[in-house]
């Protein structure tokens, strides 16, 4: 003969109980979520000229947005821009890795990554020393038919994490939308 | 009596993990290579390199030839051109250089110099041969008294041998423009 098992009825309460309030707490939470996605909208701050932009690694300051012009040669958009190391070591990913570097916007055209040059003299900057921040030139040459009255440049931050979660050790890792500047260049014939 | 032990156990194993988790050195501290750390004028070894510093001085700009083009590089701060003899110990290898300077700041090797004869980016360090290369760093001024020159092995230095050269004791030389030819 078996002995009776059947739970009493409050064990049966309580469990149901603790079940309503996990379904309970799990639907508030959500709801909160939601609230806090609503109170804080995900705008990009704007860059100005002048002003640094935390670029994760360096920071970028903007300095003059021109348009080279000239007959038989695509046109070409420059940013000068002030980079600066921040971190303690030289740095050949200054714009992260794998390298994003500012992503200019035009309407819907695919426009390649900007070649970098040195202001000073010309030559590609390969790598940012720390204390030593350096003038220089990023240059996009746009697709032809690309009337660039207004453009905009987004700039973005990679994340330092102190304690990644395989190694713990301190990685750069993912990056996330640090500002975005809209301005008309200068055209330069 | 049964529950108290119980408890007891559960509490001293709670202090242990506890414990073991606030000693447990981290990846980057565990991970790190072995530093020798070599007296000004004196010679180091570690596992697969040795080595000393010969020289040092400073220029405001570096005049090379890049395979019969005549450059120039000046900098936003200074160059800083460190003389090493080196060699390999064991197996033939290649190192990295880096300038460790006076606020703890790592300068690796510059970029902008290449294709110098004896230059340390080319060197292949042979076993019981000494070679003479040159280091080329661009760094504040304020970085170079106070600094050392760190120096591993190319690729993967972490659990390997790295020297840490301490520059000589006089103050080095400042020139405006440093030539180097073939």
């Amino acid at each position: 003969m078996s002995e009776d098992t059947k739970p009493t009825l409050l064990r049966r309460l309580w469990l149901r109980l603790l079940a309503t309030l996990g379904v309970a707490a799990a639907v508030l939470l959500g709801w909160w979520w939601r609230v806090e996605d609503a109170r804080t909208p995900d705008q990009i701050p704007p860059a100005i000229f002048g002003q640094p932009v935390d670029m994760g690694r360096s920071m970028a300051t903007p300095l003059a947005l021109d348009l080279h012009r000239q007959a038989g040669k695509a046109d070409q958009l420059v940013l000068t821009a002030r980079l600066e190391n921040i971190t303690g070591e030289t740095q050949l990913a200054y714009f992260g890795q794998p390298p994003l570097p500012p992503e200019l916007v035009i309407g819907d055209a695919d426009i390649p990554a900007p070649e970098i040059i040195l202001k000073r003299d010309g030559a590609a900057l390969q790598q940012l020393q720390p204390r030593l921040p350096e003038e220089v030139e990023l240059i996009w040459t746009l697709p032809p038919g690309t009337v660039p009255a207004q453009v905009e440049i987004r700039f973005s931050k990679e994340i330092f994490k102190f304690r990644d979660n395989l190694y713990g050790q301190s990685s750069w890792l993912g990056t996330e939308p640090a500002a975005r500047l809209v301005a008309a260049p200068k055209v330069r014939t | 009596m049964i529950s108290v032990t119980n408890l007891a156990i559960i509490g001293i194993s709670a202090a242990a993990l506890g414990a073991m988790m606030v000693t447990n050195p981290d990846y980057n501290r565990a991970l790190r290579p072995f530093v020798t750390h070599v007296a000004a004028g004196e010679a180091g070894q570690t596992r697969l390199i040795a080595g000393r510093v010969t020289g040092w001085r400073t220029a405001d700009q570096v005049a090379f030839s890049d395979y019969g083009t005549e450059t120039l590089r000046d900098s936003e701060g200074v160059f800083l051109i460190v003389d090493l003899s080196l060699s390999g110990t064991t197996a033939s290898t290649m190192v990295a250089a880096s300038w460790i300077g006076a606020s703890g700041r790592e300068y690796m090797t510059t970029k902008r110099i290449a294709n110098v004869p004896g230059q340390l980016e080319d060197l292949w360090l042979q076993p019981g041969l000494e070679s003479k290369t040159i280091a080329f760093f661009e760094l504040p001024p304020d970085e170079v008294a106070g600094g050392a020159l760190r120096l591993a092995i190319r690729l993967d230095p972490d659990l390997d041998g790295t020297l840490l050269l301490d520059p000589p004791a006089e103050a080095p030389a400042h020139e405006d423009v440093a030539r180097f030819g073939p």
